[in-house]
């Protein structure tokens, strides 16, 4: 078998390794996604980052592709690249999950979601839906139905959600490239447990059509994968106005891959302080010291009233996420997971007027973080207080304090999707167990956050660590 | 009624076999299909009391895949008429170090093949059991 054959098929190349090789012809699309549910078939039986594995419809889609290579059409940027999707967007002939067992009763989806199709335009192909915590309701990647989505690095440990099975899947070596979602965190935890890159846009940026929603004002979708550059390329082929999401705007695509290379040149970077710097473990604190030494930064910024932040963003989740849900509280609450159930229940008795205060915060907090990026391009953060923990711990020893562990997961991730800023999360190998590092950019510049991810990535600063093959 | 029709007997024994690999290899799929699928299916474990053929697979799902191995020992089943057999046998695992686990399980035969209605699993401090003996 020729060299460029073999790097490509196997559990650790790169979509764009994968692409390049499939539009030159080194290999064909079909052998990679037979490679790739091979290794499904063998790894999940431990990962269980899988709920569904749509091989028949990936090895169709492969063939294609192959044929029309064949043919002589020119292929797309994703040739060939097998991804799969948080089970909270749509699949056409799917019932959309969300991770529920109550969603199990609705009829199967009729089409694929928006950000799915774009990627097939792109000729990536599609092999499976991934495990997830319930109604995106989570920080751990556990589930009461499905099981718990388990660390590649350590299956004793928890993925991180609620996008758990992304952060198994392609931390564990099935898949390249996932798409997950984050309304506190969904995709920056996952990425941080499970030693990914993941890239959470602007809010508006990408297209939530077809995917089940959580909190319409706090959701988000994006990708995560084992490198800056896949991200730049998943991301940039995702990018556009899409009419089926009331919020997705109307701004031309803005292509972030043709800038991953311009390096650090007059990019202002500053380490977040305060919030950021408290009730955290070593780890967190270890990984944003590396990352600010190998980018020479020392500046701190101070972000204020990100506590206050945290604490909006958890009451306008569980007012939404409940005032979402109440229907299914009432007639089918003995079928939700019983500590997400709890979560809404208490949601749903929020009096409005502490709702109302958190909203106009948010207004006022906004307007003083758009500041901030007068005088600075990124920030530096921690993406999780500590790495992965246990499956099933619920406290954590944090600053000589037994605190309980699920709310504390967020307190890094969720001041920054509360104003939708863009937010690379960037893996540092620390041992045993890697950790994440957000890098927040100013609305709209995902390209800034890409592009200080992939100097990080060049410096070896971050990587993903790689799974045995 | 016809108890331990030798050919039924063998029918049961290659299903438990099947069960038993299906265990070690944590292969939920195959586990799940061997329980009967009814909400009347039950599962007494070592630990959970589980109702209903959706909370079996729910713990079969969340179940760690490590340290899975053992050896059976006691082995007995019996089958009563051509649709009822009872399997019952102990184990020893390395991490039960003293120990000894029980494993009672009521299979009946359906149109599609037999397959669990009712089990129960519980370990106790073992008593001269052979590992690896019958």
């Amino acid at each position: 078998m020729p060299d460029a054959m073999t790097d490509a098929m196997r559990a650790t190349a790169s979509a764009a390794e994968i692409a390049e090789a499939v539009v030159t012809g080194k290999v064909a699309a079909a052998h990679v996604v037979e490679a790739t549910l091979r290794r499904i078939s063998e790894r999940d039986k431990t990962l269980n980052a899988f709920t569904a594995v749509t091989g028949e419809r990936a090895m169709a889609r492969a063939r294609t592709i192959d044929a029309e290579r064949a043919a002589g059409r020119r292929l797309g940027v994703l040739a060939g690249v097998p991804f799969a999707a948080k089970n909270l967007f749509d699949v056409a002939g799917l019932t959309t999950l969300a991770g529920s067992k109550i969603n199990r009763d609705r009829p199967p989806a009729a089409a694929d979601a928006t950000l799915v199709k774009r990627l097939e335009s792109a000729d990536g192909v599609l092999v499976g839906t991934l495990n997830m915590g319930e109604y995106a309701y989570d920080f751990t990647g556990e589930n009461a139905h499905f099981g718990p989505s388990r660390n590649p690095h350590d299956i004793t440990r928890m993925t991180g959600g609620s996008s758990g099975g992304c952060g198994g899947a392609v931390a564990g070596g099935l898949v390249p490239l996932a798409l997950g979602s984050d309304t506190n965190g969904s995709i920056r935890v996952p990425s941080s447990f499970c030693g990914l890159f993941g890239l959470k846009p602007t809010y508006g940026r990408l297209s939530r059509a077809g995917t089940f929603p959580f909190v319409t004002s706090l959701d988000h979708v994006g990708p995560l994968a084992r490198s800056a550059r896949d991200l730049a390329l998943a991301y940039d082929v995702m990018q556009g106005h899409d009419g089926n999401d009331p919020v997705c705007v109307r701004r031309a695509a803005e292509p972030t891959l043709e800038r991953l290379q311009q390096g650090l040149a007059g990019l202002r970077v500053a380490v977040a302080s305060g919030h950021f710097k408290r009730g955290t473990a070593p780890e967190a604190l270890a990984a944003v010291a590396r990352v600010a030494q190998a980018l020479e930064v020392t500046r701190e910024i101070e972000i204020p009233e990100a506590a206050r932040a945290r604490a909006a963003a958890f009451l306008i989740t569980a007012s939404e996420g409940a005032s979402l849900h109440l229907p299914r509280l009432r007639a089918r609450a003995c079928d939700f997971d019983p500590a997400v159930r709890d979560r809404l229940l208490a949601g749903a008795f929020l009096p409005a007027a502490l709702v109302m205060k958190a909203q106009k915060f948010r207004r006022w907090y906004r307007a003083q973080v758009l500041k901030l990026f007068e005088s600075v391009d990124a920030i530096l953060a921690p993406a999780t207080p500590f790495p992965a923990p246990r499956i099933g711990q619920q406290t954590m020893q944090l600053e000589g304090a037994e605190v309980p562990l699920r709310p504390n997961i967020g307190i890094f991730t969720q001041p920054l999707s509360f104003v939708g800023l863009p937010v690379v999360a960037v893996p540092v190998p620390l041992s045993p167990l890697p950790i994440g590092v957000q890098i927040v950019a100013a609305p709209w510049r995902e390209d800034v956050a890409l592009r200080i991810a992939h100097v990080l990535e060049e410096t070896k600063t971050v990587a993903t660590p790689l799974p045995a093959e | 009624m016809h108890i331990d029709l030798p050919e039924v007997v063998a029918e049961v024994r290659e299903a438990f076999g099947r069960y038993e690999k299906a265990l070690v290899t944590n292969d939920v799929d195959t586990l799940n299909a061997l329980f009967h699928r009814d909400e009347r299916t039950i599962r007494y474990g070592t630990q959970e009391n589980l109702y209903g053929h959706e909370e079996i697979a729910a713990f079969r799902a969340a179940r760690l895949p490590i340290g899975l191995d053992r050896t059976l020992c006691g082995t007995v089943i019996t089958t009563y008429g051509r649709d009822l057999a009872v399997a019952s046998t102990l184990f020893h695992r390395p991490s039960l170090a003293g120990k000894v686990g029980r494993q009672m399980q009521t299979w009946v035969r359906f149109a599609q093949g037999w397959r669990i209605v009712a089990a129960h699993v519980s370990i106790i401090a073992a008593r001269g059991e052979v590992p690896g003996g019958a």
